[in-house]
C-alpha cells in the first residue's frame, strides 16, 4: 500500500515538531527515515501509525484520506523502539493478541489462530519459545516478538521506530540482513526511523532525510550518498571535510590547492564551501605539481582495512581527513620524507550561508565511515 | 558439602540489621502479643470459650470484619479510579486533591467521626436529605462502613499510583496498533498489571478498618448487637477492669486478623505469579 503525506505539520507547545511535510512511499518499499534526534522522524512516523494527531495536512493510505480514521482502523504494524512487550503474557499471548482482541464475528477459531502464531513464530525464528515470557528473552528475541505481535494482523503498512536501536552491534547486524530478506519475502509497504545513517543507507530501497522537522533529501542509497542536496545531507551521511576557499576565474582555490570542473565554473567570483568525502582526496608522497599543496601529518588511525590520516594543511593551518587502503598506506610512509602532498580529485561547491564552523562540529560527531565502494556491494 | 544458611553478600552489615530487625520487631510487636495471649490463658478453656462466643460478642465480629470488607472493597474500586485520574489526567487543582488524599492518615479518627456524624446525622447536612430518602447513615451499620472507608482511603490510592505511574504508555499504544479498543486495553493489558498493588491497597485498607475505633464510636451509636464494633467491647470490657475478657476477645480478633491477611497475601502472591511480575 503507497501512502502519501501531504503538507502536514505538527507542534508540541511551542515546539515545531513538522513543518509542511510532504511524502510519497511507494507500495511496497522498504524506507528509511533518517535524521538526527529531534528532527521530528519518530513523530512523522507516530503520525503515520495515527498514534499522533496532526494539526495540519492529510494523510492518505492508497489515495484514502486516514485523517478520521483512529489507529485500531488504519490496520497498521506498529513496532517500538524498546518493543513494548506486553510482559505479564507470553509469547503466544503477545503474538495472538491482534487476533485474540477482534471482535467475535471476525475473529479467527483458537485453532486457527494457534496455527498462526506457530507460523509467524516460525517466520522470525522462535518457534519453541511460545510459553516463554518476555522477560526470559533476550533484546534480538524480544525485538522479533513485537515483528511477529505486529505482522499478526496482517497490517497493510508496517512501521518501526528505531527497531535496532537498543541492540548490541553484532546482533544488530543481523537483525537487519534478516529484517531486509523478511521484507523481500513479504512484500509490505515498511517504514522505518532510524539516526544511524550506515542504517539507513545499508537497508532502504530509499532514504528520506529529515532535519528539524523538514526533509531535507529523498532519494536511493546510491544518490543521497554520491549527490547530496545540501550541505546537511553531505556532514550527515558520513565523514566529510569542509575547505572554504574561493573561486577565481573558474577554478576553486585555497592556498596552492586547485580544483576545476564544470560545477565551480557557475560559482566564479564567489566565496564557497568545497565538501570533499575523506576518499575523495589524493595523497602523495611528493608534489603532483600544479594544485597540489602540502600538508602535516598529525594522527593515524586504523579502521579495519582502512587507514584514517588526520593532517593539517602546511601553509593555512586547516584540519582534515584522508582515508587510503592499507597497502596506499605503507606505499607512502616507506617514501616519505617530511610533509605529504594532496589534491583534490572531487569535491562538491556550496554557498557559505552555513556558517563552515558549524559543519565542522558536526564532521566530529560523525563516527561511521563509509566508502562508495561499500555502498555499491 | 554442608549448605551454609548464609549467603556471603556483597552489602555489608548483614548480621548488624537483621539483629536489629529481629529486636525492633521484638519488642515493639513480638512480645506485646505474646503477653496478649498469655494474658488469656489465665482463663480457662471454658471461660475462655463462653467469652469469645457470647452473643453480643459474636455479633461485634460479625459487624466489625462485615463492615471493614464492604469499605476495603468499596474503596479498592474508588482507590483506583481516583489513582487514574490522579496520575493520567492534568487539571487544575490536581495537587491539592493528590495531598488531601494523606488527610485520612493525619487526621485524628475521633475528629474524622464527629466530622462524619454531623453531616450524616438526621439531622445533618447530607444526613437529612438521605433521611427523606428513607436511607439512615449516621448511627447503623452503614456509619460504621462510612468512617471505616473515610480512614481507609489512602492505603489502596497510594499504592496504586506509583505502579500506574511505571506503567509503559507504549503497551497501551501497541495493544491500540492491533485493533484493541479503549475497554479491552484496560482489560487486558492495563488491570493485570495493576492487580497486585490492588490486592496489597485492599490487604491494608482491610486491616486498617478491621483495627479501627477513633472513628467508629462517634457515627455507629454503638448499640450492642447492632452497631457495636470489636474495638469497642474491648474498651468497655477494660473500662470494667475485665481484662480477661478483654484479651480473650482480643486473641480471637488477632487470630481471624491474621487468618485474613494470610489468606490475602496469598491471593496476592498468585496475583503475581499467574502474571510473571516476579
Amino acid at each position: 500500500m503507497g501512502i502519501s503525506i501531504h503538507n502536514v505539520s505538527k507542534t508540541f507547545g511551542n515546539f515545531n515538531a513538522l513543518q509542511d511535510v510532504s511524502l510519497t512511499i511507494p507500495s511496497g518499499k522498504l524506507v528509511a527515515l533518517l535524521g538526527p534526534s529531534g528532527s521530528g522522524k519518530t513523530t512523522l512516523l507516530r503520525l503515520i501509525a495515527g498514534l499522533e494527531q496532526m494539526e495540519q495536512g492529510q494523510i492518505l493510505f492508497d489515495g484514502e484520506d486516514t485523517t478520521t480514521k483512529s489507529i485500531q482502523e488504519r490496520q497498521v504494524g506498529f513496532v517500538f523502539q524498546h518493543y513494548a512487550l506486553f510482559r505479564h503474557m507470553s509469547v503466544f499471548d503477545n503474538v495472538a493478541f491482534g487476533l485474540q482482541v477482534r471482535s467475535r464475528t471476525e475473529r479467527p477459531a483458537k485453532t486457527e489462530i494457534r496455527a498462526k502464531v506457530r507460523e509467524l513464530l516460525r517466520l522470525v525464528q522462535l518457534d519453541g519459545l511460545e510459553s516463554r515470557f518476555p522477560a526470559q528473552l533476550s533484546g534480538g528475541q524480544r525485538q522479533r516478538v513485537a515483528l511477529a505481535r505486529a505482522l499478526a494482523i496482517e497490517p497493510k503498512v508496517l512501521l518501526l521506530d528505531e527497531p535496532f536501536g537498543a541492540l548490541d552491534a553484532k546482533v544488530r547486524q543481523e537483525l537487519r540482513k534478516w529484517l531486509k530478506q523478511l521484507h523481500h519475502a513479504l512484500q509490505i509497504t515498511t517504514v522505518f526511523v532510524t539516526h544511524d545513517q550506515e542504517e539507513a543507507l545499508e537497508m532502504a530501497d530509499e532514504v528520506v532525510i529529515v532535519n528539524k522537522g523538514g526533509i531535507e533529501q529523498v532519494g536511493s542509497p546510491v544518490e543521497v550518498y554520491q549527490r547530496p542536496a545540501n550541505p546537511f545531507v553531505y556532514s550527515f551521511l558520513g565523514r566529510v571535510n569542509t575547505f572554504t576557499g574561493k573561486v577565481v576565474a573558474g577554478e576553486f582555490q585555497l592556498g596552492a590547492l586547485r580544483y576545476q570542473t564544470e560545477d565551480t565554473r557557475r560559482w566564479n567570483n564567489s566565496h564557497v564551501v568545497g565538501y570533499i568525502r575523506p576518499h575523495e582526496l589524493e595523497v602523495a608522497p611528493v608534489s603532483g605539481g600544479e594544485g597540489w599543496a602540502a600538508a602535516e601529518l598529525t594522527h593515524i588511525s586504523m579502521i579495519g582495512p582502512l587507514v584514517r590520516l588526520e593532517c593539517k594543511l602546511i601553509e593555512s593551518g586547516i584540519p582534515f581527513e584522508i582515508e587510503v587502503s592499507g597497502e596506499q598506506y605503507l606505499e607512502i610512509t616507506k617514501q616519505v620524507k617530511g610533509n605529504l602532498y594532496v589534491n583534490v580529485k572531487q569535491m562538491r561547491l556550496f554557498a557559505t550561508k552555513e556558517s563552515p564552523i558549524q559543519l565542522e562540529e558536526k564532521n566530529h560527531i560523525q563516527s561511521v565511515s563509509l566508502a562508495v565502494s561499500e555502498l555499491k556491494a | 558439602m554442608k549448605k551454609k544458611w548464609k549467603h556471603p553478600s556483597i552489602i555489608p552489615g548483614f548480621g548488624l540489621s537483621l539483629g536489629y530487625t529481629i529486636s525492633y520487631l521484638s519488642l515493639l510487636v513480638l512480645i506485646p502479643l505474646a503477653v496478649l495471649i498469655l494474658n488469656a490463658t489465665s482463663l480457662t478453656w471454658e471461660q475462655f470459650w463462653q467469652i469469645v462466643t457470647a452473643e453480643r460478642v459474636v455479633a461485634s465480629y460479625k459487624l466489625s470484619f462485615l463492615t471493614s470488607f464492604i469499605a476495603a472493597a468499596i474503596n479498592t474500586v474508588f482507590g483506583v479510579i481516583i489513582a487514574w485520574v490522579l496520575v493520567r489526567y492534568r487539571f487544575p487543582g490536581k495537587r491539592i486533591i493528590d495531598g488531601l488524599v494523606d488527610l485520612p492518615f493525619a487526621l485524628p479518627t475521633a475528629v474524622a467521626g464527629i466530622a462524619l456524624t454531623a453531616v450524616y446525622a438526621p439531622n445533618g447536612w447530607i444526613g437529612q436529605y438521605l433521611e427523606e430518602l428513607g436511607l439512615k447513615v449516621a448511627f447503623t451499620s452503614v456509619g460504621v462502613t462510612t468512617a471505616l472507608i473515610f480512614i481507609g482511603i489512602p492505603f489502596v490510592i497510594r499504592t496504586v499510583q506509583p505502579v500506574l505511574q511505571d506503567l509503559d504508555l507504549q503497551m497501551e499504544e501497541a495493544a491500540a496498533s492491533l485493533g484493541a479498543s479503549r475497554f479491552v486495553t484496560f482489560w487486558r493489558i492495563i488491570f493485570p498489571q495493576l492487580l497486585p498493588a490492588t490486592v496489597t491497597g485492599f490487604t491494608l485498607a482491610l486491616a486498617r478498618a478491621v483495627g479501627e475505633y477513633g472513628s467508629v464510636v462517634f457515627i455507629s451509636g454503638n448499640m450492642p448487637m447492632k452497631t457495636e464494633i470489636a474495638p469497642l467491647l474491648i474498651m468497655t470490657k477494660l473500662e470494667q477492669f475485665d481484662y480477661e475478657g478483654a484479651t480473650a476477645i482480643a486473641t480471637v480478633m488477632l487470630l481471624l486478623s491474621f487468618i485474613i491477611l494470610f489468606v490475602t497475601n496469598l491471593l496476592q502472591w498468585w496475583s503475581r505469579r499467574i502474571y510473571r511480575m516476579e
